[in-house]
Parts: structure tokens; sequence; C-alpha cells
């Protein structure tokens, strides 16, 4: 298996053919951003298929966060072609990673941008070879001090709210997500908040006004000197409410 | 020919043949130069050259000529030689041979042979066929004359072919200075504004005028200093005569040079300059105050805002009539400069534009307008930023008396006043003015001058008059008035004017006689007790009167709620009356019910009021709460109907004394000055004849109150009564008011030495009635305090018993709970095992003691995160979790904790965390942990926290109560400074003094725990706390007091909100939170600080005065104001704890301040009584206070209070 950034995936564009692909992201950025109330997929490259930059729209390097435990996160993420599945998310894990310090491997989404008083539905794809994984949205907000701008990157939000995850197996509940490697690509949604929300969630969410996904390998099994992966495809972020 | 005169020959012929090679390069130059000129007349045609490419091409052509002018000089000046020349002809005439070179180098040799000298010596060559003219070299002559000819045909033949445009170019190759234009088929007349210069941001209009053929194209080429040039089409020409075409720019922004073309014509290039706005660049301002002012010295320079100062930019405060001197330059060369006062004064330069100055007075308080003016005709004008400080009039304020006062007989007016001025005071004086003299103001009618403070500039004066030295009549009333005036000359700094003037209110006096006095006093004591009376009436009536309607309550009319509030308004009214008295009539009563006013009686109004308009549920609630609170009203009023005896009794007791003592104090002053008098004869005036004359009469006064009071007070007061009577007896057997009068007939006689013996034994007399009245003071005093004692005492031992009743039940009911009870026995068997639960309890205390060995003292970081900020998270618990069995299980301590710390101690880092998350089941594991010795256990370092910590919580997870309980861990000091968090937020066996701790979805165990956390959920943990601020959420329900010893450490932590928490944990030495903390019942523990802060300042001040108000009332000392002094120096106290603007605090102090000062007026002299009850102007209740401190912004709360001071000081 080739991983990202091999050539056979990275197709290097011409300058037309760049300065082309550059405008027609962006302007699809806007379509999606101004259609969100029409129930798109509000996620930026959520199918991995844009091949001009790595993992556009994902943030997979935690350097600037400062844990040494993350430093080398971005070593072990990558777009690569599983099966028939063509450009699908790979995080790749061992036993260190997923159970002796556990701190997992992990992307999240840039921010989306949202309107208060929503209701959402993620629904994604995913396969396991050994790993675990905790997939969820969370709810972020400006962080103190940050001027709002129209590009906000997530090193310029802080945290203020965890919905609840997405669960593969049969128990809807739990820390974790539930997928295993026999359930091969699974595909599940969650849909969030909870329509009877408690006052201390209430107040949390009010203060949302950025979506992040979040998506982990933690826990599972693993097959130590291989790498085992959890395979993420077709992420999917709609508001259901109007 | 002779050798000589051949040589003469060849260089006469070598001149001719210069000439006719000067010739020819002449022809050939001035060809040259008809040649260049064709071909720059041309070009000129072509290209049609502006100014700089005519006089290049000029110079070009004047170059060429210069060349040519030297090369034909060269020719003229060349040096040919005679063997030159020689050759030359022979070469033209062949026939000479070599025979004419020869004879020439032979002749010039000197020691020629004689071959040489015979062939000189021959004739010379024939000369005769040389023809000189036959040297010219004609075919080059020719040629040249060709060319020049050719060249002149040319340049003719063009201009004759070309026509007028070829002699304009012409003319304009040959003079490059002519202001002659190319010839062109359009013509631009004229161009404007041609070179100019205008301000940026000005609109620019550029236009020419044209004329020449139809169709021709008028452009503009436009190239702004600071970008590329651009060309702007501005019309096609008409060919109807002279047209205009312009071009507007609408902003100037920079400079541009620019200029038109119209078809062939182009325009000179014209410049635009373009100028910044004028602006001032500097203004100095030297200020000069007022003469007066500068004798104040540098305080008083530093408060009029300095010498000098900027003006661009600085706002100080100066004060009116100040000199201001200017000095101001503007960012270029001005023309003029004025300021604007209220007139024109205009600035002088002494630099031709550069820099300006001048001087005005600031006699207005209208602002200063500085205007500038460059040659341009721009203009820039600034008001200066200063606060003009009008000089106000002196502020006047009489402490004492407030009103219209009654004196007793005898006694003399006494007036305290403070005046102060902003400035300076030059005069103060006390005048005596008609009573019924109502003018006021600068008309008022000038008053008899009874004294006169003259003052030097000062600006705060205060005294107290006490009427020494001026004779007054004891029967008709007496009308004094202040006047001050401040230092406003009229001189000064030629601002003119008059000084300003404040004038008080008639300040007037009135003497009573003893019978009116009594029967005054009488009066207002049947008064007072009615209105007691009838209000502990009104207020009974209307506690039956609630108590009904809340039977009824569900069929009660809200117009009868109404009522009961009405009637409560009508109580609190006649109480605020009561208290707000200035005869106090209430006495030491009148502080409760001054409290009752302020509290109770006003929550009542309130509550009946919303009664009618609450829900059923509601009205229940607040009826209930009426009846509670006319209860405790008609509680306090009834003990005040009762207690107005004695206070009664009391006030004739201490008015009596009051008297005694002004008697000594009088007689001992008459005499003083009596014995003065005997020497210096002008101390005898007729003021020490009143005087002593009215001290008879005040002893008359004393013996007659003596004897009623004796009389009245028979009953209560026995031995009292005796010594009054002994007094009375006292007083006429020694016939001492006769012998006061004989003492002052002796004055009046101005015989002084015959007064002393006389006055001597009276003095002596009353000295022993003071005695024995001071003995009487005494014993009861202390029997009084005695009894207060014991009371207390007493008081205090019952508390001590209810306090321990109370602890011993919290100890015995947390116990029961805390026993299981496994027998499942009834719990009617519990009294039987009450022996055996004692047993248990016993073993329980002993047990706590063990927990209280194994903690180790805290270690304190003392650090704070200011910036905790909280992440809820949504947890899907996990089926059946809520019932899952709790599993028990023991932990050995870990070796490698103190490894761990050891190896922190010296890296002091933080280790980081991994992802961490809300657990999706309840708490199912008891921990059950070895501990540590504490010997064993080392210093555990303390990690410094980071800027900011993410706190992450959930709504609590559902377990059942008993499993919850049965979860709980045990407590254990396996403690590290700092640990890997990651994975489930759950309660570990490890204490952790990182404070990483989050507020997780579970409830903290009931244990005593220490460590260092955040801000989380309320539990009894005894660590530090690490968050600056947070909101406490709900934990631990069953708090028990805290049986560790005290951690809070210094720092402050601020509370966001609260989920009705009992306890935080830990904690800081200081916080504050919207509500209280759980009572505690922890030793006493006073402040290490030793250094007194301003509210231990206040708090003893306050107490002293306390003390103080508390031994005169029981030794019947009169207080005069000081109870009002007390109440001030409180509320002061409470709004530094409160921390309430330094305004508000200064304004209580000040209150406080003034009421003392009243008492020492009121207390200082002879006995004055209060004032006239008929006309307080403000009672006490409703103090013009600054507002109190309310939600505004703490940048506003000064102003806001400021807002509300001003409201309610209105009129």
């Amino acid at each position: 298996m080739s991983l990202y950034p091999l050539s056979f995936v990275r197709r290097p564009a011409s300058g037309l053919f760049r300065h082309s692909a550059f405008c027609i992201l962006h302007s699809a950025f806007f379509l999606l951003s101004a259609s969100a109330w029409a129930g798109s997929n509000l996620v930026v490259n959520g199918h991995f298929s844009d091949t001009n930059e790595f993992l556009h729209g994902w943030k997979y390097n935690y350097e600037d966060t400062g844990n040494e435990l993350m430093a080398a996160n971005h070593t072990h993420v990558a777009v690569t072609n599983e099966g028939s599945k063509n450009h699908v998310l790979a995080l790749q894990a061992n036993k260190i990673l997923l159970w002796d310090i556990g701190q997992g491997v992990m992307v999240d989404s840039d921010p989306i941008p949202v309107a208060p008083g929503g209701r959402f539905k993620l629904t994604i794809s995913a396969k396991s070879t050994g790993p675990n994984c905790r997939i969820l949205v969370e709810g972020y907000r400006w962080k103190p001090g940050v001027k709002p701008h129209a590009h906000p990157k997530l090193k310029e939000v802080r945290k203020c709210y965890r919905f609840a995850q997405v669960y593969f197996g049969a128990e809807k509940a739990g820390t974790m997500g539930g997928i295993s490697p026999a359930m091969g690509w699974t595909k599940a949604s969650q849909t969030f908040p909870d329509e009877k929300m408690t006052k201390l969630a209430l107040e949390s969410f009010d203060k949302v006004q950025f979506l992040v996904i979040h998506i982990a390998a933690f826990s599972g099994t693993w097959k130590d000197p291989e790498w085992v992966y959890l395979y993420v495809d077709d992420v999917e972020l709609e508001r259901i409410n109007k | 020919m002779s050798p000589f005169g051949l040589q003469h020959e060849l260089i006469r012929i070598g001149r001719i043949l210069n000439r006719w090679q000067a010739e020819i390069r002449t022809v050939l130059l001035i060809a040259a130069a008809l040649a260049s000129l064709w071909l720059l007349t041309l070009s000129d045609l072509v290209f049609r050259y502006q100014r700089t490419g005519r006089l290049a091409a000029w110079l070009l052509l004047m170059a060429g000529v210069a060349v040519g002018l030297w090369y034909v000089i060269t020719a003229l000046r060349t040096r040919r030689t005679p063997e030159g020349v020689a050759a030359r002809i022979e070469h033209t005439f062949p026939k000479l041979d070599n025979h004419l070179i020869n004879t020439l180098q032979f002749s010039q040799r000197t020691n020629a042979d004689p071959m040489e000298q015979q062939y000189v010596e021959r004739n010379a060559p024939d000369w005769s066929v040389i023809k000189v003219p036959a040297l010219r070299d004609r075919k080059t002559q020719w040629r040249s004359y060709a060319v020049l000819f050719l060249a002149g045909l040319t340049l003719i033949a063009t201009g004759a072919w070309i026509g007028g445009a070829w002699n304009n170019a012409l003319v304009r190759m040959l003079n490059p200075f002519s202001p002659r234009t190319p010839t062109t088929l359009a013509i631009i007349h004229s161009v404007t504004p041609g070179n100019s210069t205008i301000l940026k941001g000005a609109a620019l209009a550029l236009a020419c005028k044209v004329s020449g053929k139809k169709g021709q194209i008028v452009y503009l080429d436009l190239w702004p200093e600071d970008d590329k040039r651009s060309v702007m089409k501005l019309g096609r020409m008409t060919g109807d005569g002279e047209e205009t075409y312009a071009y507007q720019i609408p902003r100037i922004a920079t400079g541009y040079q620019y200029r038109f073309r119209a078809g062939d014509a182009v325009s000179e290039r014209f410049t635009v300059q373009a100028l910044p706005p004028l602006a001032f660049s500097r203004i100095e301002v030297a200020v000069t105050p007022p003469t007066p002012r500068l004798r104040q010295g540098s305080a008083g320079q530093a408060r009029l805002g300095g010498q000098r100062f900027d003006g661009l930019t600085a706002t100080p405060s100066i004060p009116q009539d100040s000199i201001l001197a200017f000095d101001l330059k503007c960012n270029r060369e001005i023309t003029s400069a004025t300021v604007m006062t209220t007139n024109p004064v205009s600035l002088l330069s002494p630099d031709r534009g550069q820099s300006w100055s001048g001087q005005v007075v600031l006699a207005s308080t209208r602002p200063l307008v500085i205007t500038a003016r460059d040659a341009h005709g721009a203009t820039a004008e600034t008001t200066l930023k200063i606060e003009i400080i009008p000089d106000a009039a002196p502020m006047l304020r009489i402490i004492a008396p407030t009103g219209r006062t009654r004196l007793a007989a005898g006694a003399a007016p006494r007036i305290q006043w403070e005046v102060s001025d902003d400035f300076g005071l030059t005069q103060v004086r006390l005048e005596t003015i008609a009573v019924q003299d109502k003018s006021t103001g600068q008309d008022s009618i000038p008053g008899t001058q009874v004294q006169e403070w003259p003052l030097d500039g000062t600006r705060a004066f205060a005294t107290n008059w006490n009427g020494e030295g001026f004779p007054f009549s004891m029967t008709e009333p007496l009308a004094f008035r202040i006047v001050a005036v401040d230092d406003r000359a009229g001189g000064r700094n030629g601002a003119g004017g008059e000084p300003n003037r404040t004038i008080s209110a008639p300040i007037i006096f009135e003497w009573n006689t003893p019978k009116d006095v009594a029967s005054q006093n009488k009066a207002v004591a049947t008064k007072l007790a009615e209105a007691v009376k009838g209000l502990v009436e009104r207020q009974r009536e209307n506690l039956e009167k609630t108590t009904k309607l809340e039977a009824v309550q569900q069929t009660a009319k809200p117009a009868e709620w109404q009522d009961t509030a009405q009637a409560q308004q009508v109580i609190r009214k006649i109480a605020g009356q009561l208290i707000a008295d200035p005869k106090k009539p209430l006495g030491p009563l009148t502080e409760p019910v001054r409290k009752l006013y302020l509290g109770t009686m006003a929550e009542v109004v309130d509550v009946l009021t919303r009664v009618s308009g609450a829900e059923s549920a509601q009205k229940t609630v607040l009826a209930k709460r009426a009846i509670l609170l006319e209860t405790r009203i008609l509680r306090v009023l009834t003990g005040t109907e009762a207690g107005l005896d004695t206070v009664k009794r009391n006030q004739e007791i201490t008015g009596l004394l009051g008297q005694l003592d002004a008697l000594v104090k009088g007689q001992d002053t008459a005499l003083v000055q009596t014995k003065a008098s005997v020497t210096n004869a002008v101390k005898l005036n007729a003021a020490l004849v009143d005087k002593q004359d009215r001290l008879a009469g005040a002893l008359t006064e004393f013996v007659q109150a003596c004897r009623k009071d004796a009389t009245t007070l028979t009953a209560s007061d026995m031995a009292f009564s005796k010594i009054l009577i002994q007094i009375a007896d006292g007083c006429e057997s020694n016939k001492l008011a006769a012998l006061m009068l004989k003492a002052a007939e002796c004055l009046q006689n101005k015989q002084p030495a015959t007064a002393i013996p006389p006055q001597s034994k009276t003095l002596a007399a009353l000295t022993e009635f003071q005695k024995l009245l001071n003995g009487w003071r005494i014993q009861e005093a202390t029997q009084t305090a005695s009894d207060m004692r014991e009371a207390l005492q007493e008081a205090s031992k019952k508390m001590d018993k209810l306090i321990e009743l109370e602890s011993k039940s919290v100890e015995a009911m947390r116990e029961t709970l805390r026993q299981e009870d496994k027998s499942k026995k009834p719990l009617d068997d519990l009294e039987e095992e009450y022996v055996e639960l004692h047993e248990q309890m016993k073993d329980s205390l002993l047990e706590i003691a063990t927990d209280l060995q194994i903690f180790p003292e805290l270690p304190v970081g003392n650090d704070l995160v200011e910036d905790v900020f909280q992440v809820y998270e949504e947890v899907k618990q996990k089926l059946g979790t809520d019932k899952a069995a709790i599993q028990e299980i023991g932990l050995q301590k870990e070796d490698w904790l103190l490894a761990l710390n050891d190896a922190l101690k010296d890296t002091k880092k933080r280790i980081d965390d991994t992802e961490t998350w809300l657990p999706a089941d309840a708490d199912n594991r008891k921990a059950l942990t070895e501990n540590f010795d504490q010997a064993e256990m080392p210093k555990v370092p303390i990690i410094p926290m980071p800027g900011e910590m993410e706190d992450i919580i959930g709504d609590l997870a559902e377990q059942e109560e008993e499993l919850e309980k049965k979860s709980d861990d045990s407590a254990t000091n396996q403690g590290a400074a700092d640990i890997l968090m990651g994975w489930d937020i759950k309660e570990g066996e490890w204490v952790s003094y990182s404070g990483k701790g989050k507020s997780g979805n579970t409830r903290p165990d009931h244990k005593e725990q220490d460590g260092r956390s955040n801000v989380g959920r309320s539990g009894m943990a005894d660590g530090e706390t690490s968050a600056g601020s947070g909101k406490i959420n709900a934990g631990d329900e069953n708090i028990d007091k805290r049986m560790t010893q005290d951690s809070s450490q210094s720092g402050q932590v601020q509370e966001d909100g609260h989920s009705k928490a009992k306890a935080t944990g830990g904690g800081k030495g200081s916080g504050y939170g919207d509500e209280l903390g759980m009572a505690g019942s922890g030793p006493r523990r006073d402040s290490k600080i030793t250094q007194g802060s301003e509210l231990g300042l206040q708090a003893m001040l306050k107490r002293n005065a306390q003390a103080l108000y508390a031994r005169s009332e029981l030794s019947h000392v009169r207080t005069g104001s000081l109870d009002e002094a007390i109440r001030w120096m409180q509320q002061a106290e409470g709004a530094i704890a409160k921390g309430y603007p330094a305004q508000q605090v200064r304004e209580f102090q000040r209150n406080a301040v003034t009421a003392l000062k009243k008492s020492q007026t009121e207390l200082g002299g002879a006995v004055m009584d209060s004032a006239d009850a008929t006309a307080p102007t403000a009672p006490p209740i409703d103090d013009q206070l600054a507002g109190v401190r309310d939600e505004a912004p703490s940048a506003y709360r000064e102003l806001v209070s400021e807002y509300f001071k001003s409201l309610s000081s209105a009129p």
C-alpha cells in the first residue's frame, strides 16, 4: 500500500489547472456555505477527494499545540485508496498509540460556522483493521482576544461543547464508537444535540458558534509490529432543521 | 634672389597656402551648418520639439559650428617650413627639379663645402616660372563651393516647397528661446491653472482653450507624483472656433504634472503642487495663575495644572483670570495667527512666519479658539482643550446650630461653622441682623459686625464662636449671619470684577424662661408617649388584620391587602418622624427604631403590596412573611413604649447633671475672669457682669429642677431623689443664688476684688455638689455595667450550650447515617442500641482522629489559572450502569509516585495529557488505598500552572443513591505533583497537585481529600484551588463540617456561578460570590497582617465611639450628636467592607466628622437645648448621600453614584 503523498495518488497540476481548481474549490466552498440552510453537506472535503492540497479543510498536524504526545500525529495520517474506495482518510496506529500512552491518532475539520439553534446530522463511513474510534462533532466559539473573521482556524477557537459521538456498533452508548475489524466498511450517523437538553447543556450550547468534526482512533486491537488502520470516508454534516 | 630672400618668399607662399586651406574649410563648415539646420528644421516639423528639445538641438548645432571654426583656425595657424613650401612648389613646377630645395638647404649650412657654396652662389632658380596661384587646389575649392551651394539650395528649396511652416521651424531651431510654437493643425491658446499650488483634498479643474480643424482629439496627460502616467481623452474638436476642454480631479492627494494635447498641438508640461492641510505642529501654552494664588506656593501651582502645557494634547484645568502665553508653529509658514477669546487677539512672529507668540488673559469661561492662515489662504483652527476653573463664591457650612435654636435662660449662643474657597479667602465676618430681615445674597442689608476674622488668602477656615465678650439680652431673640469674602480682587491680572461673597442664612437664637422649658418638656414628653402608644396600637391593629387576611387569603380582596400595606406605610412614616426629630425624644431607643424603619418596616410594606397580586402558593408564603415581620415590628415598638419612661428619667437626670456641670464650669470661668480684671480693669466688661447674673438665674432654675425631679423620681430612684433634695437644700442654706447676685453687683460697681469671695464660696459649694452627684454617677454606672455583664455572660453560656447541643446532634446524626443498619431491625429498637451506638461513635471519633494524621502538610502553590473555560459533553450512559454492583479493590502504596515527585522537583515541567472524556457509566469502584506514613512522604514539588485550563463537565451520571455512597473511596495521601491525565474522567486513587481535575459527571466521594484542582463540583476536598474563577457545580450534598486542618491559601477567587453547593473544598484566603458559604465552627483565626487597614482603622474608631457613647449614657453625661457620628462611622465601615466607591466612603466619613463637630459644639459650653423640632430640614433617614453601588460597570460607578447624589440633593 502506498500512502499519499506518493506519486500515483498525487497528480501535480499544471499552473492553469491549479488556478482553475483553486477557483472552483473556493466557489464550491462559498456555494456550500451559502446553501447550508438548504441541508447540504457543510463539510469541506468530506470525501477526501481534494487532491490539490493534502487534507484540505482538515487539521492533522498538532505541533502547534505544544503537546509533545501529539507532535508526531501528522506522520500517522494519510489519504489513500482502500479496496474499491479511492481517496479515504487513513489513521495509522500501533499499541503505543492506542494503549500504552493512548493518545491515539486524530484529525479535526476546520471550524464550520453555524447559526444558533440548529440540529444537525453527522453521517460517516468507517472501516477498521484494529483501532476503535471516537467520532463526534464538537462545538467551538471564538477564543477570547481573537478578532472574528471569515476563515477561522482551530487554534483561534475554543471548545465549549461535545456532542454525542457516532456509534457503529449495536450499543448506542459508551465512550467509544464501537467499530471493529469484522464490520468492514460501515456507515453510521448521529443526530445532535439532544432534543431535551438540561439547563447546563443549554447554557453551553448557546455559546456554540462553530462545529468541528473530530475523528480519532483510540483503543481497539493491534498487531505489532504491523500497523493497524482506521479508514474514514464520506463525512457529511447537514443541518436538519430550518 | 638671395637665400634670405628665398626663405622669406617661401614663408609668404606658405601663408597663402594656409589661407586657401582655411577658405575651403570655411565653405565646408557653412555647408555643414546649413545641412544640420536643414536636418533639425525638418525634424522639428516632424517631432515638434519642446523648449528642451529645441535647446538641445541648437546647442548641438552651435557645438558643430564651434568645432568647425576651430578647424578653420587651425588651418590658418598651421606652420609650414620653407622646405615644405619649396617641396610643394617643386611638385607643382617640375621644371625646377629639386634645385630650389637644394639651394635652400645648402644655404643654411654654415660650414658648407666649396661645391655646395658654388651651388648656392649660382643664380637662384628661375623664380619667374613660379606662378603662386598655380599652387591652389582648384578642384577642391570648386567642390567645396559646390557643396555649399547644394546645402544652401536644399535649404531654400525645402523652404520654398514646404512654405511658412518651414520658416517657422527654421526660426524655432535658430532661436530656441523664441516662444514661437511649432506649426500645428490645432492651436492650444491657454491652459489653466498652469503651474499652481493646491491643498490636498481639494478639487482641481484642469482646462485648456483650443482651436483647430474638426475631428482632432484633445487629450490630457497626467503624471501623478506617486503613480505612473495616465492619459485622459477629453473630447474631439468640432472646429467651431475656440473651444474649452476641462478635466476635474475631485480630490487631490498628491502632486501632478500635466499637459494637454490637441491633435498635433502639445502644451507645455505644467506642475500642480499639492500642499497638505494647514495644521498646528506645536502649541505651547505657559500659564500664569492670578497673582493672589501665587502666594500659595508650589502646592497651589500643582493644583492649577503646572506652568506650561501642550495645547494640542493636554487638557489641564486652569483658573479663571490666568494669563496664557502662546507659542505656536504650523506645519508650514503662516502669515497670521489669532487667539479668539471675547475678541480676537493677534499673535506676532519674530522669525517671519515660522513661529508665533502672544498672550491673552483668561477673563471669561468661553473656549479659546486659535486660528492660523497661510499664504495660500488655507486656515487651521483649533480649540484649546482646557477646563476653566471659575472662581466660585466661598462655601459656607453652619455645623451648629442647624436651625432656629431655643436656649435655656442664661445660656450663651454658640455657632460653629466652616468656610472654604477654591482659591482663597480674605475675610469672614459675624454680623447681627434684625430677626425679621430676610434679605439674602448680594442684595442683603448690611448688619452690625460682631467680629471679623481677616484671612490672608487661606482656602479654609473653621471656628467655634461661643459668644465670649458679646453682650446680649436673654429676652429678645437674636439673629446672626456669617459673611465670607474671597480674594477675587479687582486688579487680578487685570481681569476686573468684584470679590465673591457668601452670606449665610439667619441663625436665630431664642431664650426661654425655666417655666416655658418645663412646660415644653412636659408637652413633648406627653406628645411622644401618645405617639408611641398610637404607633403600638396601629401596629397591633394591623397585625390582627393581616392575620385575619392570611386565614382567608383565598377569598380576601386585593384592596384589603392594600389597606394593610397603607397602614404599614403610615406606621413607617410616624416612626420616621420620631427618629428624624432632632430632639431625639427616643434617646438610646432611636437606633432600634431606625433599624426597624430602614429594614423590617420597609420590607413589610413591600411584602404586603405584593401579596394581592401573587399566585396562591406564593401568597401564602408572602402572608406568613408579612405576619412575621409585623410581629417583629410590634415587639420592638412595645419594647420602645415600655422603655420610654426609663429614657425620660435618664434624660431628666442627664439634664440635671448637665446643668450642674455647666454651673460649675461657668462659675469657674467667671472667677478666673474676675481675678484677671483685678489687675487689668479692661477685662471687667458688661459681658462678665451679664454672665455672673445669668449664672445666678441658672442656679435658681437648677434648684427648682432638683426639687421637682426629686419628687418625680422618688418612686423609681429613692437614693438619687435624696441627693437632689440634699443639693437643693444646700444651695438654699448657703444662699448661693444671693452670693452670685452679690458678686454680679460688685462687678457692676467695678469692684472685682469684692466679687471674688462670694464667687469662690459659690464655686466651692457647687463643686461639692458635683462631687456628690459624680459619686452617684459612678456607683450607678458601675452597677448598671455589672448587671449588663452578668446578663451577657448568662446569654453567652446559653449560646455555648446550644452550640454544643447542636454539634453533638450533628455528629450523632452523621454517625447514625454512616453506620449501616445490617440487622434490619425496626427503628423502635434504635433506643435499645443506643449504648452500642455510643461505643461505635467513640470508634468513629477515633477513626476521624486517625484520618487527621494521614494528611501531610499541604504544599502551597498560590498559583491561579485566570482562564478556566468549560466544555460540556453529552454522554450516552450505558444501560444498567446505574445499578451496577460496586466492586471493592485494595491498592497498595506506590513507591513510583515518590520517584516521580522526586524527578519533577527539578524539572518543574508539566506533563502533557492525552485526550480526556466523560465516562458513560457511573462510578462503581470502591478503592481502598494503603497510605504512606507521613515520614515517608517527601515535600511534594509544586508545578507551575498554565495560563489556561479546560474543564469538562456533563450532567451527573445516574446511579442509585445507595450504590453511590458505597462507591466512595477511602481517603488517601498517595500524592503526585503531576501525572499523565487522559481517557475517562473519574475519581482515582491518588491525590494530584497538578490542578488538572475536571468537573466530570459524577459526584465527588464523601471523604476528606487534599491536592490541587480547579473549581469543579462541591465536595469535601481540603486542597487548594487553582482556578481564578469558575462555577461551583452540584456535587456531594452531604457536606460535614471540616475535620482537617484549614487550607486556605493566599489569592483571590471569583465565583462565576453557584449551583446550591454547600462547600467548595480548600480554597483561597479570600474570594467573593453571590451566595453565602456554609457556616463553620472552626477556631478563631486572626489575621497575621500587622499593618492596619483602612477598614480596621474605621472599625476601631467606631468601637471607640460606641464605647464612649455607652460610658456616657451609663454615667448620665450628655452625648450630643455622638450617636449620629457612630451611625455614620458604621455606614463608612460597611461601605469599605463592601468595596463601595471611595467617594461614597468619604462622604460617610465626612458626615461622621460633621456630627462629631456638632457634638463638640453642643457639649462644649453652656446648656443648649436642641434645635426646634418643628422644622427639621432633612430628617436623618433621608440624608443626602452618594447613591449606593449598583450593577453599573466599574468604570461608571463613580459617575452613577454622583448622579444619584445630585438627585437626592436636589431641592
